[in-house]
């Protein structure tokens, strides 16, 4: 038989696969009223707890007190010291992470099933006994300040305070700016005091992801299911008021890039709209083939990324552009920027694109939800955003469904360069 | 256990193939033998430019990324001073597109004017965005000279200097092409729901035709033995000083590989080390430190970064530094502390076989070792290691005449 020469040009045949069906996390309660959300899977001997309380620094009666308070957790409790959590948590080779993020703390541990049952009586200590000593509070923020101030000085930093400061309002908490003289202000009643009010069981939730069994779960009961607390003293949101617009140049000396962010306030993941915004989003920033990319990256070499996304805080989301560039290509970014802005509201999307970018959503979507730990951390950002995995395979089902029309329409609704604000660090007057 | 099948194209190209059923996703990685070690020293950051000019476009796939995208996929590359790494994931029904878009490019890459140009932009920036504009940022660009004075782990993978990816000439680039991107010097490694059958039959009809070419031979100069200290000392406009040091270990196939990397765990990994347990909480010298080894396949480094606190001289705090490592030296850990960086790396490995992209490449990278079997039994390369080995491969890195230290201190 005679063999056939290869013909490279060829694209080998693309299938399409969106018929996927995902359900919630089975959900048990502890004692004390905690829901467990968790996804079990035999396949892994890892499992990951993630506690969330709503105590992230949109709380703050003082700024730092959420921040220093999360951190401190793991700085002694009336059983167990600094050292003998971390050499506790390192013996049985696990992780222990603490986060503090502007809506909520999370407190997350991950280790192997076999150890789980030695380290919850410590994750316990932490939540319901932590000490807050002088002495460890003032060395462990000493150590932070340090960080801080180096943190500071760095372009990306920088950018985001100013935007934040901005498009936020000065005096809200989703604006509120650190200054390293926040580090002398705080004090460490301040921290008990937000330990007893925001670190209770009514203000937590568990999610979960590993081997699972009754085991597990009756374990967790055990050790997380026993301590009452009433959270007291909740504090209200400030609502954001005029958010700034037009441009803000912040100098740096000596700066070899500049540091641009460009963005305004957008629609929860609720509303209506996010779907196709979302999808607008992504051909216009937000992956490696986008628009801002193939343009300002891949045609004029301009600078090493440029992305824009959609970033869902529980009190309000912002859409934003951002880009280093160098000093010299600034302006030319800018107005790249405002052509893309323009193409994208005046000329409809063409087959092609719409079809490349819903295609490589379904990969997305489908890497998203690939196993129960990355299902998890999942449905994690959807129930912080008051959803769920269904929601979650709708909208993806909505997505792929939207045509070139509604796209260029939502474009002409939201992407208005006038109602945005941008900043810009570096070398610029 | 990963399993995996093995087998090898009559052009040289290896293939690696690992299943597993619980994903709907297939991950292939693809591992070059080049890194910036291979590099000419008038020459250097060439291997990472290249890197990037691998997405400029081949004969018949004229966008890389675009084929990609349609089929679901996502991908990325990194370079560092031993390998270059292709990675991508798509769904497993589209895995064809694979094999079609990554057999083109390592047959007849484009290298247009074009993508050469733009590239050469777009690295710059990359120079600049994360070792000029950043506090701190040149650590590496000093560190690596200062510890490796004739074997070419002495420059970084980003280059010299800038004006080496400004002068990189067409030629540069199309020979480099030529002598390391060939089927006999590159690894394939694919995991996901696949069966090997069907793998050889794609590789066969993609990457089977590509024609080998001449077998690189590495032959770089070796690092001679240090013998006596070496210090630099530089200022910087930045916030807190930091001291740095590095010590000579052996390389990745070496014996004694595995106690140096948990030496370094010991010493400076996490709040229950050694060195954060004296240095931060009780003598209050630092306000951080860290210590790891760098994991080259060549002679490597045991890498310590420690943060000044702002009250402490940096001669004092590298005083009180120096004493705590002379009695490391005299005994340099105790069983439990073992145990528990043993215990650490078990989890560490678990992680790790979570995704099949960290199996594809593990696999590519221990394959690339000539040690495929690696990526099982690394775990009992840890677990075998007893106090004894920590002990004397303390006492062989952790000397003076071993030692680069780097004093990073603030204009303040």
């Amino acid at each position: 038989m005679k063999k056939q020469k290869l013909d490279r040009t060829n694209a080998p045949e693309v299938f399409q696969n969106i018929n996927i069906e995902l359900n919630e996390p089975s959900l048990y309660v502890l004692n004390n009223k905690i829901p467990v959300y968790y996804l079990s899977s035999d396949n892994h001997d890892l499992i990951c707890i993630q506690l969330i309380f709503k105590a992230g620094y949109a709380y703050n009666n003082i700024n730092l007190q959420a921040e220093m308070t999360a951190a401190m957790l793991q700085k002694g409790t009336s059983k167990y010291s600094a050292y003998q959590i971390a050499s506790e948590i390192d013996n049985y080779g696990a992780y222990l992470d603490i986060t503090c993020q502007v809506d909520n703390a999370f407190v997350t541990l991950t280790c192997l099933k076999k150890n789980l049952k030695k380290l919850l009586p410590i994750v316990k200590s932490m939540i319901s006994e932590a000490t807050f000593r002088e002495k460890e509070f003032k060395l462990y923020l000493h150590r932070n300040l340090q960080s801080f101030l180096t943190e500071e000085q760095k372009p990306k930093a920088i950018a985001t305070k100013h935007f934040s400061k901005l498009i936020y309002g000065e005096n809200t908490p989703y604006g509120t700016i650190l200054e390293s003289s926040d580090y002398d202000k705080i004090r460490i009643d301040c921290l008990s005091d937000f330990y007893i009010n925001h670190y209770t069981p009514d203000n937590c939730t568990i999610i979960m992801s590993g081997p699972i069994d009754n085991t597990v779960l009756e374990l967790l009961n055990e050790n997380l299911g026993d301590f009452w607390k009433a959270n007291s003293n909740k504090k209200s949101f400030v609502q954001i008021n005029n958010p700034a617009t037009g441009r803000t140049n912040i100098k740096r000396e000596n700066a070899l890039q500049s540091t641009i962010v460009i963005g305004k306030h957008v629609m929860p993941y609720q509303h209506p709209d996010y779907v196709q915004f979302n999808l607008l989003n992504i051909v216009f920033g937000g992956f490696f083939g986008s628009r801002l990319m193939k343009n300002i990256r891949e045609d004029k070499g301009y600078t090493y990324g440029i992305y824009s996304k959609v970033i869902l805080n529980q009190q309000a989301s912002v859409f934003l552009i951002k880009v280093d560039t160098a000093t010299e290509t600034t302006e030319p970014t800018l107005k790249e920027i405002k052509n893309e802005i323009e193409i994208i509201k005046n000329e409809l999307i063409s087959e092609d694109e719409l079809k490349l970018v819903k295609n490589y959503t379904i990969g997305n979507f489908m890497r998203s939800i690939d196993g129960v730990y990355n299902q998890a951390e999942c449905f994690k950002d959807l129930f912080l955003r008051g959803s769920g995995l269904k929601m979650y395979v709708d909208n993806f089902k909505k997505l792929m469904l939207i045509s070139p029309e509604t796209l260029q329409a939502t474009a002409n609704k939201y992407l208005d360069l006038e109602s945005m604000l941008t900043v810009v660090v570096g070398n610029v007057q | 256990m990963i399993l995996f099948d093995k087998f090898t194209l009559s052009n040289g190209l290896q293939f690696f193939i690992h299943k597993d059923t619980s994903t709907p996703m297939v991950s292939m990685n693809i591992i070059y033998d080049v890194g910036s070690r291979d590099e000419q020293p008038d020459k250097t950051g060439l291997a990472h430019f290249f890197e990037h000019l691998m997405f400029g476009g081949s004969k018949n796939v004229p966008l890389y990324d675009t084929p990609l995208q349609l089929a679901g996929g996502e991908n990325n590359a990194w370079t560092n001073s031993d390998v270059t790494d292709f990675y991508l994931d798509i769904p497993k029904a589209n895995i064809e597109t694979a094999f079609w878009i990554e057999s083109d490019r390592m047959l007849q890459l484009s290298l247009t004017k074009k993508s050469i140009e733009t590239q050469r932009q777009v690295v710059i920036e990359e120079f600049k965005q994360t070792y000029l504009n950043q506090p701190y940022g040149d650590i590496w660009l000093l560190i690596k000279p200062l510890s490796y004075k004739t074997h070419p782990y002495s420059w970084n993978t980003i280059g010299k200097d800038i004006s080496h990816i400004q002068n990189a000439t067409t030629e540069d680039i199309r020979t480099f092409y030529k002598k390391f991107y060939i089927p006999n010097n590159a690894i394939v490694c694919i995991a996901g729901d696949v069966e090997t059958v069907e793998m050889q039959r794609l590789a066969e009809k993609w990457f089977g035709n590509i024609p080998s070419g001449t077998q690189y031979v590495r032959n770089l100069p070796p690092e001679p033995k240090q013998t006596q200290a070496r210090f630099l000392d530089v200022t910087r406009d930045v916030p807190q000083e930091i001291i740095f040091k590095t010590w000579h270990i052996g390389g990745r196939l070496d014996d004694d590989y595995y106690a140096a990397d948990l030496l370094s765990d010991i010493l400076g990994s996490g709040e229950s080390s050694r060195l954060h347990t004296s240095l931060v909480e009780k003598k209050k010298i630092f306000t951080k430190v860290n210590a790891y080894i760098t994991g080259d396949i060549d002679p490597g480094l045991l890498i310590f970064k420690g943060n000044v606190s702002p009250d402490i001289d940096i001669e004092k705090a590298e005083k009180v530094l120096n004493e705590e490592i002379t009695s490391i030296c005299e005994k340099a850990t105790t069983s439990a502390a073992l145990n528990r960086v043993k215990n650490k790396a078990e989890t560490a490995l678990a992680f790790e076989n979570i995704s099949i992209a960290n199996k594809a490449m593990r696999l590519a990278i221990c394959a690339n070792l000539g040690h495929p079997e690696l990526i099982n039994t690394i775990p009992q390369h840890y677990k075998s290691i007893k106090l004894s080995d920590i002990q004397t491969v303390a006492e062989k890195t952790l000397i003076d005449k071993n030692c680069n230290t780097l004093f990073y201190r603030s204009q303040k």
